[in-house]
């Protein structure tokens, strides 16, 4: 499993604007919705719910916000990078400015699991987040998660 | 040794590796009270033992063994995914940190 099978150029945004977690939400439904063709509310939904069952910041400034979404075609991702860190009940308390945004098919049990470890162990290797939080823009966002694949896969 | 409920066990797990400067994710999220509780260790890129927590409290390592140098193991996915399918009520957590499953039995040795 490789993150650039999960995010294309168009759902990777850097230097994005939100000032709260409450409506960060409604933006990962656009994002999808546009990226995507899913329905953006009801990915909103998705994700929220799930995140009420606990944080998915889980440290450092990252969080891996995920749901499972009827009708998709594969395991998706969206990458988020904000100007300015929100509060996300984290569980280090810490603010978080780098989301990556899963998303999978209602029958994705293993593809699902791997995506997330993926992900999870690209995010908390501190060279990386460093760059992804340097990234100007979508382009040089996109460009380093698909060449940490090209690098691991080496 | 008592029995916490595995949700307050998950929580326990995740602060205590954040605390001790690891990570740990909930990648299923199983059953709040009885649910067994399956963690994938790892030292950053080097996987550890799988380590469960059976319902009498315990924990034993089960399914493959980690291979010696690469960063995923296809064996313990399997077997992870293998788990879940059948028991939707397993909670999954990946927790890097140094020394994981010392780290485990140290958690809740206190009861």
């Amino acid at each position: 499993m490789t993150l650039d099978t999960l995010v294309y150029p168009a759902s990777v945004r850097a230097k994005v604007t939100i000032d709260s977690k409450k409506a960060i939400f409604p933006y990962f439904g656009h994002l999808a919705g546009r990226t995507l063709g899913l329905d953006g509310g009801q990915v909103a939904e998705m994700l929220l719910e799930r995140e009420r069952l606990g944080s998915t910041g889980f440290g450092r400034g990252i969080a891996l916000p995920h749901a499972k979404i009827e009708g998709l075609g594969g395991v998706r991702g969206l990458f988020i990078q904000l100007l300015r860190p929100i509060d996300f009940s984290a569980v280090d308390g810490l603010p978080v400015d780098l989301f990556f945004v899963l998303l999978s098919p209602i029958d994705a049990g293993a593809d699902h699991l791997k995506a997330l470890a993926s992900a999870s162990r690209l995010l908390r290797n501190e060279a990386m987040a460093d760059r992804l939080r340097g990234a100007k823009n979508d382009e040089a966002l996109y460009a380093l998660l698909s060449d940490s694949e090209a690098r691991d896969a080496a | 040794m008592t029995r916490l409920p595995s949700r307050l066990v998950v929580d326990l797990m995740l602060r205590s590796a954040t605390v001790a400067g690891g990570f740990a994710m909930v990648l299923a999220r199983g059953d709040d009270h009885g649910g067994a509780i399956l963690v994938q260790c790892r030292d950053r890129d080097r996987p550890g033992p799988l380590i469960e927590r059976h319902f009498d409290g315990r924990w034993q390592p089960v399914g493959p063994s980690a291979p010696n140098r690469d960063e995923t193991s296809a064996d313990q996915e399997d077997y992870i995914a293998r788990r879940r399918r059948v028991d939707p009520d397993l909670w999954v957590i990946e927790l890097d940190i140094a020394d994981a499953p010392q780290f485990i039995a140290a958690l809740t040795s206190g009861g």
